[in-house]
């Protein structure tokens, strides 16, 4: 499966568990009323024919579906302005760590634990 | 070891964790020849008569928990005295200080209850702005912190292990009024305990009494470190934790809760006993008990506020029961909150409440009470500086920053027992 049809499925997925789940307000044509796209667009980015739209477009789709921006844009092949702008701060210290912390169980990930350095006083 | 947490400075002892292991291990070892040697059959007797649960047991029962216990290994015997010693420690070897934003208090020598606690005032670390901090403060390490000027601060102590916990303002303790020294006073008491000492609200000047922690611009003379040392040097607060020493927690809070005979280690002993007194869904609970210069940054110092009443209580256990070898300290700078975005880029916290403003609004103030320690007498030499308001009087015949308040609306009482550990709420 390519990732236009993973990232629609996900997304036609979520919207339609809304809907079947007694929420209004989750047909084709509403979530795209609030989202800001034609629900023909919509519609096509759910069948996987069309690529997933852009950053800000996913991250408004994740938020009126309740789910995690991060997670949907990762879906989408994507990684949050915010995020890269860290990663070309400082590209090489990043890099590094990512690559270090590639196979890293997420247990571990999260103990990562940062001193208070104590100095001269 | 330091870590930033929950808003907060996590002082932790990870090494006392791996001391008193080890004492659990040789405890359990020096115990187990005389476990070993005791006679089963009538550990047996006295458990069945001791424990009515087990003496309604039919006899194939009975038959098998004593080849059970015929069966037993000093292994199995040793590994479960350990075990028990290990549940009986505590989960986390640390202490929690987190820094209280509150209201500022009238500085008209009345004496208040205790203000509330309105957020904890963020903290980073000064390592992660090296081109906007004074260049001394990245020499002392630490963290940095923003205050506006005249605003009030609090501690609130978080216990996960008992702690000797020191406090400084520029270098001055804020309990003796003595410069900052290394070491805990023998001589005088210059340290708190928690558990013990929930909060610190300000310096100590008298028995029950403290004036609080206000903010003020170093180098302006309000500051009690310029008015003990004649300079403004140092400013911000220092923090330094001793954990009480493992022997000691080892012989007070674990030695005693560890089984040194087989009887009431049977349960623990035995996993199929649960099912041998299995009467339908009624099982027993065998789980036992758990048991700057160049810089253009405003550096912030602690000058004395209003007084309010707070007790600092006296050491029940000695200062020889901690380990000052195994010591943590931070060195909090203050920075004006209004710098706080050139240093950091973030928002600074939005301006204190006033007391007035609380006053209005009818919320509490609070009182902590607690009859089974003694207390300390205040620093003589914090008591006869001037707080903030008798200097804006003698410098410039008024005072500054004060609105009398009217009369304090309600105060709630908190204790130990009634809400331990918890920060001032209502």
């Amino acid at each position: 499966m390519g990732r236009e049809a993973s990232f629609g499925e996900f997304v036609r997925s979520c919207r339609e568990l809304k809907a079947d789940g007694g929420e209004k307000g989750f047909s084709l044509r509403k979530l795209a009323e609030r989202v800001g796209i034609e629900p023909s667009y919509l519609s096509k980015i759910e069948r996987g024919q069309q690529p997933p739209p852009g950053e800000e477009t996913i991250s408004r789709i994740a938020e009126e579906l309740g789910e995690d921006p991060d997670v949907m844009l990762a879906m989408g092949g994507k990684v949050s302005s915010d995020l890269l702008e860290v990663i070309r701060s400082r590209p090489r210290l990043f890099a590094d760590l990512i690559r270090e912390l590639k196979n890293t169980p997420d247990k571990a990930v999260l103990r990562l634990v940062r001193e208070v350095r104590d100095g001269e006083w | 070891m330091i870590e930033l947490k929950n808003d907060g400075l996590e002082f932790s002892f990870p090494e006392i964790k791996e001391e008193l292991r080890v004492l659990v291990k040789k405890y359990a070892e020096s115990v187990l020849p005389s476990i070993l040697s005791e006679n089963r059959k009538k550990v047996l007797a006295s458990f069945y008569r001791n424990r009515a649960d087990f003496q309604s047991l039919i006899d194939d029962r009975r038959g098998k928990l004593k080849k059970l216990l015929k069966e037993l290994r000093a292994e199995d015997i040793e590994k479960v005295i350990l075990e028990r010693g290990m549940d009986t420690l505590p989960h986390m070897f640390s202490c929690d200080v987190q820094l209280q934003r509150t209201l500022r208090l009238p500085d008209d020598e009345k004496t208040y209850p205790l203000p509330p606690g309105l957020d904890a005032f963020p903290l980073r670390h000064v390592d992660d702005f090296e081109n906007t901090v004074p260049a001394h403060w990245l020499l002392r390490g630490g963290v940095i912190m923003p205050m506006y000027q005249a605003e009030a601060m609090w501690l609130n102590f978080v216990d996960r292990y008992p702690c000797a916990v020191k406090v400084g303002a520029g270098k001055v303790n804020a309990i003796s009024g003595e410069e900052w020294k290394s070491g805990l006073g023998s001589e005088t008491q210059d340290y708190m305990v928690v558990p013990g000492q929930p909060w610190l609200d300000g310096f100590s000047v008298a028995k029950g009494e403290i004036r609080q922690f206000v903010a003020m611009p170093l180098g302006k003379g309000y500051s009690v470190e310029e008015q003990i040392t004649g300079e403004a040097r140092w400013g911000g607060l220092q923090l330094q934790v001793y954990p009480m020493k493992a022997d000691y927690y080892f012989k007070t809070h674990v030695k005693n809760k560890i089984p040194y005979s087989l009887e009431p280690l049977l349960p623990m002993l035995l996993p199929d006993l649960k099912q041998l007194i299995c009467y339908g869904s009624d099982m027993i609970d065998f789980s036992g008990e758990r048991a700057f210069s160049e810089s253009n940054v405003d550096e912030m110092v602690l000058a004395e506020g209003g007084r309010m009443q707070q007790e600092i209580y006296e050491d029940p256990h000695g200062v020889d029961c901690w380990d000052q070898e195994t010591t943590s300290r931070c060195f909090v700078h203050l920075c004006n909150a209004l710098d706080w975005r050139a240093i950091t880029g973030a928002n600074p916290p939005q301006a204190p409440v006033t007391a007035k403003e609380y006053e209005s609004a009818g919320l509490p103030w609070f009182d902590y009470y607690r009859d089974d320690l003694a207390v300390l007498e205040g620093s003589k030499t914090l008591a006869e500086l001037k707080s903030i308001a008798g200097k804006d009087k003698e410098v410039f015949g008024s005072t500054g920053f004060d609105v009398p308040l009217g009369k304090v609306p309600e105060v709630v009482t908190c204790s130990e027992k009634k809400r331990p550990g918890v920060v001032r709420e209502w």
